[in-house]
């Protein structure tokens, strides 16, 4: 997935025994990353891109399970969030494989998942899944699972920073309190068995200055928000929506209360934050320096 | 050695073959429609590396999963489109779903699964070392010699494309004569698996079980033994060595870091090292010639040329990469065509793991009847290899190596 994980595991049990919990952890990271990069030839994203225009390339359940939370946020967010956007990222200049001259085709429209036969097929050449939005949260997810099969109570896990997952609270029995952005006066927010993601266009940029997140409804790069947190219980839901949100550019009302959005406010002095959801207990905002817990939830 | 100058009588231009080596890619079947129905048994770590390789195979399909462990079981058949689970192999086999299988098993339990596939008449393929003993060895070879089927090990260098191209060069004058051999496996783990109780702690943590294990030499050994016999068609004859524990001091007695010297009747000598405490450089093995020494990665291969070795005109084309203060000429098949398509970037690999192509020749064999690339007579004398070395390593004796 091009990034690196971190996992902090601070139960009070044995060190080794922790050791070989996250070793498991860790390996089961490796293992989504071996199917879902794009950037290895051998992955099995790599195979579909390559040959589901052809034929039905199979997945297995794991994968099914994938597809069918991805076309759940698709639904849930308008299309704001759509997993096959590679061939815009190759064609905006966002793959090692410059930039394209046609637009070329995109969306999961053009995608067909037969449940039964579990197989992928492309209904037009050229289509190209990329994970990127929602990878590193899904692998996060399977990496807990694993730790909590184990026993670990108290844990954190992290991809590339950009979205973390915990297990309980912290060692001292507080939440894990993680700030979205590195600004002393960003929000933070308080994650005791949840996750949160923090999207940016702005973290890779492409040779026209345009941000890495794909407005799959328009096929271009997102106009809408600088940045998005989301805070839910699974990772891969954070990752997902974050990105949605930073392409929507507001809180769509289909999104459920138990998840928390952040946003930059409209109309705010610069620097002030909008969360909404079920935000009490769950993210500080400060506006003036004066910490607040979820003052501006709605 | 000696037949090398035999065999470089036979195969005059052999550096050409790097130039008409099939493609790197992905495996095809010569039938894709044939349908081979797989069954894995073993749904640990490796097992389950084995269902998300064989999902990449054209022609293979996992229709069976079977691990005593329930956990293990429903993540293999996570793993796969569809596979029945089973918790007993005799039931599995007895189901009539599979033509092969895959086993994945603990090593020393190999003999007794191998011999029920094998009298079931299906397919097998035998993941890692033979067995844990000489005698299971033994077993599995007698038993594969009645077999109806195709029995493969799943040592993987034979069947690796990298290590194919690079033996074409090993074997024709490039290398020269045989000067030394090296290899290691450095990974930093600790072995062991989670296990909430004890008798589940037993099951799964085997390799770190005394009364069982071949240790670091047997597990990891065998694999990059194997492939040192490949290359040479010769075999070491004694054995010494010492092991400790430098990290993992969790009350395992099994060491964590082991060094050992193989010697060949001539004198050649191979030294293998590896160790659970430190990842430095991973997994590699050398073959230093008189012209040339070649350095395998699994998934990459390179060439070192001394200075006053002949130029052979190939050179001038290939990819090169510098370590530190040597350049290694990139073993890479069509490495020519790679680099007018702009894909030849520096240190340019495999695109699949080692497994893939095992597994690929397996099922290609399975279905055309074709000897496969590692035979059960060769993992055996790499399994004993491993085995003599371990008891080198634990008793602090030399053994002798008699294959």
């Amino acid at each position: 997935m091009g990034t690196r994980f971190e996992l902090v595991l601070a139960n009070d049990r044995d060190e080794h025994e922790l050791r070989s919990a996250g070793e498991s952890a860790l390996e089961v990271i490796r293992d989504w990353h071996d199917r879902l990069s794009i950037f290895d030839r051998g992955s099995l994203v790599s195979r579909i891109n390559r040959e589901a225009h052809e034929k039905p390339v199979r997945i297995d359940r794991d994968m099914l399970d994938l597809f069918s939370a991805c076309e759940r946020w698709r639904a849930m967010t308008d299309g704001a969030f759509d997993i096959a956007v590679g061939s815009l990222m190759e064609h905006f200049g966002f793959r090692d494989t410059g930039a394209t001259e046609n637009v070329p085709p995109f969306g999961m429209d053009l995608v067909e998942i037969d449940a039964d036969a579990m197989t992928v097929r492309f209904t037009e050449p050229g289509v190209k899944l990329d994970f990127g939005a929602v990878a590193k949260g899904w692998a996060i997810d399977r990496a807990l699972d694993v730790l909590r099969e184990e026993g670990v109570t108290s844990a954190l896990l992290h991809g590339g920073t950009s979205t973390v997952g915990v297990i309980g609270s912290d060692r001292d029995g507080e939440p894990w309190r993680v700030r979205i952005e590195d600004d002393e006066h960003a929000p933070v927010a308080l994650l005791r068995d949840a996750s949160l993601s923090v999207s940016a266009p702005s973290g890779r940029l492409n040779e026209r200055q345009e941000g890495h997140v794909i407005d799959p409804r328009e096929g271009k790069p997102s106009a809408g928000a600088r940045l998005a947190a989301v805070i839910a219980v699974y990772s891969a839901e954070t990752d997902a929506l974050s990105t949605a949100l930073v392409v929507l550019g507001e809180r769509p009302g289909s999104i459920p209360g138990d998840v928390v959005s952040i946003l930059p406010a409209q109309g705010s002095t610069p620097g002030g934050w909008a969360a909404a959801g079920d935000a009490a207990g769950r993210v500080i905002v400060s506006d003036s320096g004066s910490d607040q817990e979820g003052q501006h939830a709605s | 050695m000696n037949n090398r100058r035999e065999f470089l009588v036979k195969t005059a231009g052999g550096l050409a073959a790097a130039a008409v080596l099939p493609e790197l890619g992905f495996v095809k079947l010569p039938d894709p429609r044939a349908g081979l129905r797989v069954g894995v048994i073993g749904a640990g770590r490796q097992g389950r590396s084995i269902l998300g390789e064989l999902t990449k195979i054209e022609g293979a399909e996992v229709t069976a999963v079977c691990d005593v462990d329930d956990r293990r079981m429903e993540a293999g058949l996570r793993r796969s489109a569809g596979a029945e689970g089973f918790a007993d192999v005799a039931a599995m086999l007895a189901s009539g779903k599979v033509d092969a299988v895959a086993i994945a098993v603990p090593t020393h339990a190999h003999p007794e699964v191998a011999r029920q596939c094998i009298e079931a008449g299906v397919h097998v393929f035998l993941d890692g070392p033979l067995a844990n003993t000489v005698e299971g060895c033994n077993e599995i070879v007698t038993a594969a010699r009645s077999a109806k089927g195709v029995v493969a090990s799943g040592l993987q260098g034979r069947s690796n494309p990298v290590y194919k191209l690079a033996r074409t060069f090993y074997r024709s004058d490039s290398v020269r004569d045989l000067v030394a051999l090296r290899a290691q496996q450095n990974q930093k783990t600790s072995w062991r698996t989670p296990a909430s109780d004890p008798a589940r702690d037993k099951a799964l943590n085997w390799r770190l079980d005394p009364e069982v294990t071949t240790g670091l030499a047997g597990e990891w050994g065998t694999q990059q033994f194997d492939v040192f016999n490949w290359y040479t068609e010769r075999y070491p004859v004694k054995v010494s060595g010492s092991g400790s524990i430098r990290l993992h001091k969790d009350g395992r007695t099994v060491h964590d870091t082991i060094a050992c010297t193989l010697t060949y009747e001539d004198g050649a000598v191979l030294q293998y090292q590896a160790t659970l405490a430190n990842s430095y450089e991973g997994a590699y093995e050398v073959l230093y010639g008189t012209n040339a020494a070649i350095k395998l990665g699994w998934s990459h291969g390179w060439m070192f040329k001394e200075s006053d070795a002949p130029t052979q005109g190939w050179e001038v084309y290939a990819n090169r990469q510098q370590f530190h203060n040597d350049e290694g000429i990139t073993l890479i098949a069509d490495a020519t065509k790679l680099a007018s398509q702009g894909k030849l970037k520096e240190g340019i690999g495999l695109p699949n793991p080692s497994l893939y192509y095992a597994l690929g020749d397996f099922v290609a064999c399975a279905t055309t009847g074709e000897t496969p690339a590692c035979v059960v007579e060769e993992a055996a004398r790499a399994t004993a290899i491993g085995i003599a070395a371990h008891k080198a390593i634990t008793t602090g004796t030399e053994q002798s190596i008699d294959l």
